[in-house]
This record gives C-alpha cells, sequence and structure tokens, in this order.
C-alpha cells in the first residue's frame, strides 16, 4: 500500500492510496490519517482509484478515521472506488453511512 | 492439491494470502473472483491470528485445490473451537457508531463463498471454503 499527500483542494486535504488496504497496511492508514489531524486538518479527501482490495480491516480503519474526524466537526470524503472496492463498500453497508463521489471534482462540488 | 503450512502470526499473512491468490489465478478464476477469495481468506486467518491461540503459539494450513468447477480452501488450526459458518452477521442497517464491526469480515466469508463448512475433528478446526467461477448475489 502506497499513500501520498497530494495537497489543498479548495478546503480539503486529497490524499491517494495505491494498492492493498489489509489487516497488515491498514494502519498505516491510520496513522497518516492520525498525522493529519494532529496537524490540525479537518477535511480529507481519500482518493481511492489506485486501490486494489480492501477488508473489513481496511473499512474498520476508514471508520476509525471518519469517526475521529466528525467528532471534530471535520469530514472524510471517499471518492474513485472502483469495482471491486466499490462491491465492499456495497456488501458492508458503509457506502450508505460515509460520503462515497464519483471524482475529487464532484465531491468538492457537494462539499 | 497444493499446501502451506505457517505460525498463525500477522507477519505471515501476506505470504499465506499470496499462495491463495496464486493458486486460485492458476484455477483460472478472474482478477476480480480471485479478489474475493483473497478477502474471504484474508477474514479467516485475521480471526485465528486473533483468537485461536490467545496463550500460546500454533500454526494454520491452507490446502487449495480445483473439483469440478470450484476452487476449495481447507484452513485447519489446532486452536480454541470456533465455527465462523454460525457466528452471527452485524446488523448492516445499524448507524455509524452503533455499527459492530468485528462481525464484518465474517458476513464478507459468507457473502464471498458459494459454500462454507465447519467440522471440529481430531482437535482441530477444519474450514472448507468453496468458490464458483462467480460471486452468488
Amino acid at each position: 500500500m502506497k499513500i501520498q499527500h497530494m495537497g489543498q483542494k479548495k478546503n480539503h486535504i486529497v490524499i491517494t492510496v495505491e494498492g492493498r488496504m489489509d489487516a497488515v497496511s491498514a494502519p498505516e492508514f491510520e496513522q497518516f490519517l492520525n498525522g493529519l489531524i494532529d496537524e490540525g486538518v479537518l477535511k480529507v479527501i481519500v482518493d481511492f482509484e489506485g486501490l486494489d482490495y480492501i477488508s473489513s480491516a481496511g473499512l474498520r480503519s476508514v471508520l476509525i478515521t471518519a469517526k475521529k474526524m466528525q467528532s471534530k466537526s471535520g469530514e472524510i470524503l471517499i471518492v474513485s472506488l472502483h469495482d471491486t472496492v466499490k462491491e465492499i463498500f456495497e456488501i458492508s453497508g458503509f457506502s450508505t453511512i460515509i460520503p462515497i463521489h464519483a471524482s475529487v471534482a464532484t465531491a468538492l462540488e457537494t462539499a | 492439491m497444493a499446501k502451506i503450512g505457517l505460525p498463525a502470526e500477522m507477519e505471515n499473512l501476506e505470504e499465506l494470502l499470496d499462495f491463495v491468490d496464486k493458486e486460485a489465478h492458476k484455477a483460472g478464476f478472474s482478477a476480480r473472483r480471485v479478489s474475493e477469495v483473497r478477502l474471504a481468506a484474508e477474514e479467516v486467518l485475521v480471526n485465528i491470528f486473533c483468537y485461536a491461540y490467545p496463550e500460546t503459539d500454533g500454526d494454520v494450513s491452507i490446502s487449495c485445490f480445483v473439483k469440478e468447477d470450484f476452487f476449495v480452501l481447507e484452513i485447519l488450526d489446532s486452536g480454541t473451537p470456533f465455527n465462523i459458518v454460525s457466528a452471527p452477521c452485524p446488523d448492516a442497517s445499524s448507524c455509524l457508531s452503533e455499527r459492530y464491526v468485528g462481525g464484518l469480515g465474517i458476513h464478507f466469508v459468507k457473502e464471498m463463498t458459494t459454500e462454507a463448512r465447519y467440522v471440529r475433528e481430531n482437535g482441530q478446526n477444519r474450514l472448507t471454503l468453496v468458490f464458483g467461477k462467480c460471486r452468488q448475489k
């Protein structure tokens, strides 16, 4: 898994995640987002276009960080899920509780 | 039949899953279906790593074979008896704060497999996961 900070778009920090988010790599995602929260970042767009795979451990990390940001009146927007990962979000029911957008551009329109 | 056996530790997750990936791919499964097989295997393995051996070290083994049009995984451990097939799933309609994420892995195993069977025999948990070429929704 590879995480990159892509800079700021409007009020949101954009990060990209590539590869697989599983039980081994998910803590890395959490640490990265915790680092942003510690810097005072409260609005994040997570671009999953390069994400090939996510397991329940990955979803748990997304959920934990989303809740942490919401408790500080911030938000996480998830964008660009491809089919395999989208299916996992749908089966889990997460797609109804965490905002998912088609692209960074459409996320910013509604944000 | 291909087989791998390793200590039931998180550091071995990638090696075990890469083995499953390779065998499912060899069985002629699509990239998407291989990913679903990997997901079911990860959820089972992580559960074994976390709960099967609370006070000791132990091993896990995975055997893969093809039977007719199906790809079959047999996962064995000698730890605490646990029947993942009969374990409860989370309520998918509960809200963000109430969600019981811990049960999601079990839900994924049931969703991704065509059939899942569990037996406890000779002091071992034997879980058989059967995958058709496509996921049945």
